[in-house]
């Protein structure tokens, strides 16, 4: 589904992400692992085409980011607030996501009641900008948009911070189940080892811009090398 | 998706928090306009019998055509220095499935929506229907009046690519409007007049209907340009590590005596150069200390006796040592807006953070005052006033300005261009002054009226040295006020993301 190839981001001089080779097939969890500074925003910001690459390319459905557009319309992604408008309201905002993705009010509300349960009450119908909520309902409203239009790949940075731990639970069975039925790719980055050993059956570890482990197991020897480094 | 766009901005402006200060600045920029559009609309109207009084009626055209190349490349200044290049918040829309070409289209075509683009429609129509129809006949008239729009167009297109060349290549800021004055500089002299090569083009718009192809040909062309420039750096901004200059690093330590607000100091004067607008503001006041060569040399003209000359030189003393604080200290805390709660949170950072933005304005002022010295040159008296003016800014003037500013400060965002930017401008910068200038010649034009000016500089020095006394009490008035308000200052701070 997404493979990179020779990737690299240089400033300057500093070659901040290297990546020679990274195949995510469709269907995978893909979790993504690393201390502040690894890379992993910038990895997927790449995978994105919201920053040039140095060197080397990314393809999606073997589309190259950088030179096709029509990849974006299979692919969802949240990585922070300044991807939403957060002058509107949550209604105004999917509202004009479906005028964008070209779907009916019906393919909306069908959707966001798919994610009520994560909502938890306090997105629909409620007359506040995005930017006056707090860091965790803009979080619930960004992920929500992201799975908008049934995309093939979903990419979430960080989905899990800010969320209260029902809500963390409630992302995880939304997760799981799109995995099951629609077997949707997901790429999703996060500092809580024990979500994404529970979601995801892969897990690459980044240091200074570098794959040093791609654990390919079951949770609990993925859980293992995971501590093991993480309490060095 | 133009629509959706359109809707998106108008709601992100009106929603904006900042929409009061934005009305308030907008009126400010509204005045300037009305201003400009009466002299537009004033020049538009009597240019054709302008033209017949000066050259004759029957040259005015062939006059009129010679200079136009002269009036494009005022166009091409005017717009080199104040036509901003179009943004648009990318991240907000790059993930989703829309193309970035649908983006650039609607971000090349949003910016000509500005009151540049009317200048030529408005300047030349009655021109073109009272001289040239008349004359040339209607057809020629149109034919006339849309080349020099389109020109003016395609001049738009063009200076967005050449400030779009500028950002990576520097020395074209320089050089673009050097060789454009320069071709204005041959043509004053008689050596080289440009306009009498281009006039046969501004001639051939009154018969044929090649210039209007032409110019409409160049003009897509650098749209199409355009479009691709900005087509490849559709990307978010990717300047984090690259070249860190710190111009502040030889400043360490140079107000380390004063303890917790010389700290503050050095971190604003760091502040200062680490910011595009708070750069900007500092460069201008140092430009101001040329003031004086305009004036003083000849200064027995300016003014008919002693008295208008001392009243005169004082303001010039004044203006000259608080040049520095009477621009930036006009947005005293709004310099802050960014990280105001990092003040709040210290203790006795409300006080201190005035206390640093003091000892630096008088620091400044005081270099200013010595650099301003050597005016002695023009007259004794000269450095006798500046001393006055200098006393008075450290006494009284600096409090004035920093107790008003504290009225109602507004965020604002320090790295944007100070051109034509009213961010932070708020009521109280548009009183300032007048306290500021008020109190010392109600001190002093009464006692040199009456008595003479000599007793108005003694009492005026006078009355600053005893407010220098008092600077701690005068600083606290300050200090108590932000503290007061300091509630509805964070909140209106902190409310921009």
């Amino acid at each position: 589904m997404i493979s990179i190839n020779n990737l690299e981001k240089k400033y300057g001089s500093d070659t901040v992400l290297s990546v020679p080779e990274l195949d995510i097939p469709k269907g995978q969890c893909f979790g993504l692992v690393g201390n502040n500074g690894a890379g992993k925003t910038t990895l997927f910001r790449l995978i994105l085409d919201l920053i040039p690459a140095s060197e080397g390319k990314v393809e999606i459905a073997e589309m190259n980011v950088a030179e096709h557009e029509s990849w974006k319309k299979i692919v969802g992604s949240y990585l922070d607030e300044h991807m939403l408008l957060t002058f509107l309201t949550p209604d105004e905002y999917f509202n004009t996501l479906v005028k964008i993705y070209g779907l009916s009010d019906e393919d909306l509300s069908k959707h966001l009641d798919k994610y009520e349960f994560l909502f938890n009450g306090e997105i629909r119908g409620i007359k506040k900008y995005i930017r006056d909520l707090s860091k965790g309902n803009i979080k619930k409203v960004g992920i929500a948009a992201a799975f908008l239009g049934n995309p093939q790949v979903v990419i979430l940075d960080e989905p899990f911070e800010n969320l209260d731990p029902t809500s963390q639970n409630r992302l995880k069975t939304i997760i799981m189940n799109e995995l099951k039925d629609n077997s949707t790719t997901f790429l999703i980055s996060s500092h809580d080892l024990a979500h994404v050993t529970d979601i995801c059956d892969r897990i690459v570890l980044l240091e200074r811009g570098m794959v040093i482990n791609d654990l390919k197991a079951s949770s609990e020897e993925m859980s293992q090398a995971l501590s093991d480094y993480f309490n060095r | 998706m133009f629509r959706v766009f359109t809707q998106m901005a108008i709601l992100k402006a009106w929603r904006s928090i900042s929409l009061g200060r934005n009305i308030i600045s907008g009126l400010a920029a509204l005045g300037f306009l009305l201003f400009i559009t009466i002299y537009v609309l004033l020049i538009a109207v009597f240019l054709s019998p302008i033209l017949d009084r000066a050259v004759g009626p029957e040259n005015a055209i062939p006059f009129l055509n010679t200079m136009l190349v002269f009036v494009f490349m005022f166009e091409i200044l005017y717009r080199f220095f104040l036509q901003k290049r179009p943004t648009f918040d990318l991240v907000s829309w790059l993930h989703l499935p829309i193309n970035k070409k649908t983006i650039i289209h609607y971000l090349l075509n949003k910016s000509l929506l500005s009151p540049f683009t009317l200048v030529f429609p408005v300047l030349f129509t009655p021109l073109s229907f009272n001289k040239i129809a008349p004359e040339y006949g209607i057809a020629a008239a149109f034919s006339f009046l849309f080349t020099l729009f389109l020109i003016s167009i395609t001049l738009h297109w063009f200076i967005l690519w050449v400030r779009h060349i500028s950002l990576r290549k520097n020395w074209l800021n320089i050089l673009f409007p050097v060789v454009v004055l320069a071709f204005f500089a041959l043509a004053y002299f008689n050596i080289f007049i440009l306009g009498e090569y281009t006039r046969p083009f501004f001639d051939a718009t009154l018969t044929s209907v090649w210039p209007l192809l032409g110019t409409l040909i160049t003009g897509s062309f650098f749209y199409f340009l355009n479009l691709r420039n900005y087509s490849q750096n559709a990307y978010l901004s990717d300047e984090k590590a690259s070249g860190f200059i710190d111009l502040s690093s030889g400043f360490t330590g140079l107000f380390s005596r004063f303890g917790l607000a010389g700290e503050l100091a050095e971190t604003e004067l760091r502040l200062i150069l680490r910011h595009k607008k708070s750069r900007s503001y500092f460069i201008i006041s140092i430009v101001t200390l040329l003031y004086g060569l305009f004036f003083y040399p000849r200064l027995d003209s300016f003014a008919q006796s002693w008295q208008d000359i001392y009243a005169f030189m004082l303001f010039l003393g004044i203006f000259i040592s608080g040049a520095f604080f009477i621009q930036y200290g006009q947005l005293l805390i709004s310099w802050n807006s960014a990280n105001f709660d990092f003040y709040l949170n210290r203790h006795g950072g409300i006080k201190a953070i005035l206390r640093g933005k003091w000892l630096l304005f008088v620091a400044i002022s005081a270099l200013f005052y010595l650099v301003s010295l050597p005016y002695a040159y023009y007259g004794l008296e000269i450095a006798a006033l500046h001393t006055v003016g200098f006393l008075y800014n450290v006494g009284i003037g600096i409090h004035a300005i920093m107790f008003i500013a504290l009225w109602e400060p507004k965020p604002m965002d320090i790295n944007k261009s100070v051109f034509f930017n009213y961010e932070g401008v708020g009521v109280a910068q548009f009183l300032i002054m007048i306290p500021y200038l008020f109190i010392p010649y109600a001190i002093y034009l009464p006692l040199a009226f009456f008595f003479n000016p000599a007793t108005g500089l003694a009492v005026l020095t006078i009355l600053s040295v005893i407010a220098i006394a008092f600077n701690d009490r005068l600083l606290e008035l300050s200090a108590r006020r932000l503290h007061r308000n300091r509630y509805r200052v964070a909140a209106s701070f902190r409310s921009e993301i």
